[in-house]
């Protein structure tokens, strides 16, 4: 752990929990962390199945009783075979036994928004908000805020948590992302330059050029996408940002010329079956920006069948919705 | 290799394994306690990390010769790490080892300019006392500067973190391979499960650092977390054993794109460009933090090659099925077009114990998984049979991948079914050697025995164009053996420790009934009849038994005149509340009772005990051992004095054999 020039402490992945996260969340210290991971009752079991571990921690619970921890591990084998359902019910048995137990409550509400519950998520993980709060559970309600379209309130949520002493990559993407959703250029670019100096991030970089281009500030936009251009294999995804720059400067011929080489140079990467859902949203857009709409929108209703999360997909709606009509 | 020198590379392999645990400190050095290893090699620079009990003035030396280190890096260039429970550091410019011993310092030193391809050797240093040996087996190649046409060899293996004799036995395989090829390593890959069971530090001290210690110090490993490691570390902020173990890129270091996190990273080694993933607790959606940086650093690579690893398989019927869990349907579906759309060659896996290598293959995502239209070529692929596997040249997108899923590096092994696109399927422990020379791969999976199972190849010339296959080749039906858990059993901890050991000296009773407190404590064994007036108790080494050529104690006066034997043996445990399970591995014929302290924990095949003993099923030794958790031990178990006791019971009077051979094991 070396890379960093400033740490970076961070929060429970969304669907992802495990031991460690139970402990973290109650902000104990190291020493008392061991101690308490040495008592906790791991199934002896540790290389089987889920559904073996699943049988043996069942089986425990009916020889002793219900506690909370085994629910918990449970409910994480449940987890791993997408048994939702399950693991949410185990989760909710495992608070009513400990009222305390409000990692269990979170990671409740993160089972209910990966179950397309976010209504059920947001009164779970509003159960686990006190005024002191970790930033941790206010990522986690700003992911549920975000899933119930309230971008102002998810965005509150960020800034909440940004301004406590702790941040880490995925925050500054998603607060990004929000920003750039509600039009506040001005912090998102300020925020993702903080975060590329801090972490390096191929990503937020990435992100700040399209903050860069979605701002307006087309000039250094450009310079970043043409050193990219220089030093990439494949160039679609550059040649398509590009184009929206010279679209915006009116070189339509030009721009026209980057979008036909993005999709050359797609095509051959996208199978027909179970293609990459980011090269489906660039090959969209490219044909927006042709605009050649009706394919375009092919593009965005297969993209929303495999996974797209909503902010991949915004800017390919803008492009359709706003484009004339034919 | 024979297996007679495995035997013996195991014994000392255990032996030494003993030493060092025991004292936790490097073999040479009462002040070293891990490494000194390397980490984070490029063309001009590499990590030397290493830890020691207490401060030091720390340095390395290093040069182009043993006897010439006249390079040095100084302790203001170090990096240190500390430590402690302590909320204050000795020292503001420390950083903090997660769950390191208290007082532990780790050190991490970067040599830099170096000269690309170039055998150095180094010295680590306390001010002017060298702590290393003053030998020549600390050195290090750098890596060929990139796009060197430089024939590569790595290791891959995966899931070995057990510290058992298998680990070694799979590490001395490849070590004996590369001695026998007169060629050696320049790195290795680990796939995850390094240090189970819960990647604690002391799991790595023990499991990786001691068990990898000769290879280390040479060779860089590149690790992907596995799920094991990942319940005491985590992926989105670096924090944990795991995170302090390794120095990884994450700003485009070692080549390829700034990850910003050491969870996912990617390095180059000549013309090939290595991908790691975690696929254990970060987010494997397509337009995640971790899918968009593999997209981007897909689109910036120029190699040759592209070879991608992490844990959890995209496609396996080993001890894991990747047609029903979530993280492994998830980087088949979500990860795998991304990879097969950058053009990637090989993926490297582990997490279900098993070795299965795929023919060469595209697009299979869907679930369950299927092989029609999937397979590229269905051929074996082994370049001395069949010939390779044949892509074109340079990277191109859905020209076929080969996976192999390498899970069987030294934890038990499982089959639970056939996975359509693999044409390699074997149940046994071992690890495999990749070796790239200019456009040809080869893969060779070495067994624990050092024998060669598996070999395949790649050439990626000229222009190739396959046809999908309607119909490929299949895996002949595999049928799962009958179920050796119908007595109960189950799969023991992966980290036990051995409370009374394998053919221990026990106390036995065999042809009369025992008095009722036999189980106890506090009972005292009647020595002699002269003494006692009663018949009087033996010793003898486990197994009791007769009559199928599997016991030590063999007890020729049994059949035909008695059915019972009753042992007992005294244990030591030093904190009772540490104890997570006490566990009975036994091989048994016919039936068993086990008491802990005077209670009743185990029970297999009969009813009743003792004289009472009835219903008693007939089950056959098979010359492995069981493992049976002792129920409800922590209301039994204390610290300090505990006895376990056992009676057997036959079938039948005239039963043609009689085994009870038994180990106590604990989870600490």
């Amino acid at each position: 752990m070396t890379s960093f020039q400033a740490p970076i402490i961070g929060r429970t992945r969304i669907l992802e929990f495990g031991t460690w996260d139970l402990f973290e969340t109650w902000n104990l210290e190291l020493g008392a962390f061991i101690a308490l991971v040495m008592l906790v009752v791991f199934p002896a079991f540790s290389h089987d199945s889920p559904e073996h571990k699943i049988n043996d921690i069942s089986s425990q619970i009916a020889r002793s009783s219900n506690s909370p921890t085994l629910l918990i591990e449970r409910a994480l084998e449940h987890r791993e075979l997408g048994e939702l359902a399950d693991a949410a019910a185990d989760l909710k048995a495992a608070y009513q036994l400990d009222p305390k137990l409000t990692v269990a409550l979170k990671e409740l509400a993160l089972v209910q928004l990966a179950d397309g519950k976010p209504d059920l998520a947001f009164a779970s993980i509003n159960a686990t908000l006190t005024n002191a709060s970790s930033p941790d559970l206010l990522m986690a309600r700003a992911e549920i805020q975000t899933a119930r379209h309230d971008y102002s309130a998810a965005l509150d949520d960020c800034d909440a948590a940004f301004r406590q002493p702790t941040a880490n990559l995925e925050w500054y993407l998603l607060r990004a992302q929000l920003q750039r959703r509600l039009a506040h250029f001005h912090d998102c670019l300020a925020g993702l330059r903080d975060g590329v100096v801090k972490t390096g991030s191929a990503v937020l970089h990435e992100e700040l050029i399209d903050a860069m281009i979605d701002a307006q500030e087309y000039k250094p936009a450009l310079k970043k996408i043409e050193r990219e251009l220089a030093d990439s294999r494949c160039r679609s995804s550059w040649l398509i940002r590009r184009a929206r720059i010279r679209l915006a400067f009116g070189q339509t011929k030009a721009a026209h010329r980057d979008l036909q080489a993005a999709l050359a140079e797609l095509n051959p990467r996208i199978t027909p079956t179970a293609p990459d859902v980011s090269l489906i949203i660039d090959r969209g857009t490219a044909h927006a920006l042709l605009g050649d709409i009706s394919r375009a929108h092919d593009d965005l209703t297969l993209a929303r069948t495999l996974s797209a999360d909503p902010f991949s997909l915004w800017r390919l709606e803008q492009l359709i919705s706003s484009a004339p009509e034919r | 290799m024979t297996r007679g020198r495995i035997i013996l590379g195991l014994l000392i392999c255990s032996l030494a394994r003993i030493a060092f645990a025991q004292t936790n400190v490097h073999p040479h050095n009462p002040f070293i306690a891990r490494g000194p290893y390397l980490q984070l090699a490029t063309p001009n620079s590499i990590f030397i990390v290493w830890r020691t009990e207490t401060n030091i003035q720390p340095s390395v030396h290093f040069g182009l010769s043993p006897t010439k280190l006249d390079h040095i890096v100084k302790s203001n260039d170090i990096i240190v790490r500390y430590g402690t429970t302590n909320k204050a550091l000795p020292a503001p410019r420390l950083a903090r080892l997660h769950s390191a011993p208290e007082g532990t310092w780790q050190f991490e030193a970067r040599l830099y300019p170096l000269r690309p391809d170039t055998q150095y050797y180094y010295a680590v240093y306390d001010g002017d006392q060298r702590l290393t040996p003053e030998d020549n087996s600390y050195f290090f190649r750098t890596h060929p500067i990139k796009g060197a046409r430089k024939p590569m060899r790595f290791w891959v293996v995966g899931d070995s973190g057990t510290g058992r004799e298998t680990q070694s036995a799979v590490h001395l395989a490849m070590l004996d391979q590369l001695t026998r090829q007169a060629q050696p390593l320049d790195f290795f890959i680990h796939v995850g499960d390094m240090a189970y069971s819960r990647g604690r530090d002391v799991e790595f001290q023990t499991r990786f650092f001691e068990m990898y210690d000769a290879t280390l110090r040479n060779v860089v490993c590149w690790p992907t977390m596995g799920n094991h490691e990942g319940s005491t570390s985590r992926g989105t902020n670096g924090v944990g054993p795991y995170y302090d173990a390794y120095v990884v890129p994450t700003r485009g270091e070692a080549g390829g794109v700034p990850s910003g996190l050491e969870a996912f990273y990617s390095f180059d080694y000549g013309r090939a460009h290595f991908i790691c993933l975690d696929s254990h607790d970060l987010d494997r959606r397509p337009t995640a933090l971790m899918a968009r940086w593999l997209r981007q650093d897909l689109d910036k690579t120029k190699a040759d090659w592209i070879i991608a690893f992490f844990h959890h398989p995209p496609y396996t019927k080993g001890s894991h099925d990747s047609d029903r869990e979530k993280q492994l349907i998830e980087m088949r579906t979500h990860i795998m077009p991304i990879l097969e759309g950058g053009g990637v060659d090989l993926v490297l896996t582990g997490h279900s114990h098993i070795y299965e290598r795929s023919m060469l293959m595209d697009g299979a995502y869907a679930t369950p998984t299927s092989a029609e239209y999937a397979i590229l070529d269905d051929r074996e692929g082994n370049p001395r049979a069949d010939g390779p596997y044949q892509k074109s040249a340079g990277i191109n997108p859905h020209e076929g991948t080969i996976q192999v899923v390498a899970g069987h590096g030294g934890t038990t092994i499982r089959r639970r079914g056939t996975m359509p696109v693999m044409r390699k399927i074997i149940l046994e422990h071992g690890s495999v050697i990749i070796d790239i020379e200019g456009d040809s791969l080869t893969g060779t999976m070495i067994d624990k025995y050092g024998e060669e199972r598996d070999y395949f190849g790649l050439v990626k010339r000229g222009r190739v164009v396959h046809q999908r296959l309607p119909q490929p080749w299949q895996a002949p039906e595999w049928k799962p053996p009958p179920n050796p858990r119908d007595d109960g059993s189950s799969e023991p901890p992966e980290d036990y420790i051995v409370a009374i050991p394998q053919n221990a000296p026990w106390q036995y009773l065999a042809g009369t009934y025992p008095p009722t407190n036999w189980t106890l404590l506090t009972f005292r064994v009647p020595a002699s009849r002269a003494t006692s007036g009663v018949v009087p108790w033996k010793t003898g080494e486990a197994g009791f038994g007769y009559g199928d050529n599997d016991d030590r104690t063999v007890l020729t006066n049994m059949q035909g005149r008695y059915s019972t034997v009753y042992i007992r043996h005294a244990f030591q445990v030093e904190h009772a509340d540490h104890v997570s399970e006490l566990g009975l591995m036994i091989n048994y014929d016919d039936a068993f009772v086990a008491y802990l302290n005077g209670k009743e924990v185990a029970r297999v095949g009969m009813k009743g005990s003792g004289r009472n003993a009835y219903d008693i099923k007939a089950h056959n030794a098979t010359g492995k051992f069981s493992y049976f958790p002792l129920k409800d031990f922590e209301k039994y178990i204390r610290t300090g004095a505990n006895v376990l006791a056992i009676e057997g019971h036959n079938a039948h009077i005239d039963s043609g054999g009689f085994t009870l051979d038994p180990f106590l094991v604990i989870e600490d």
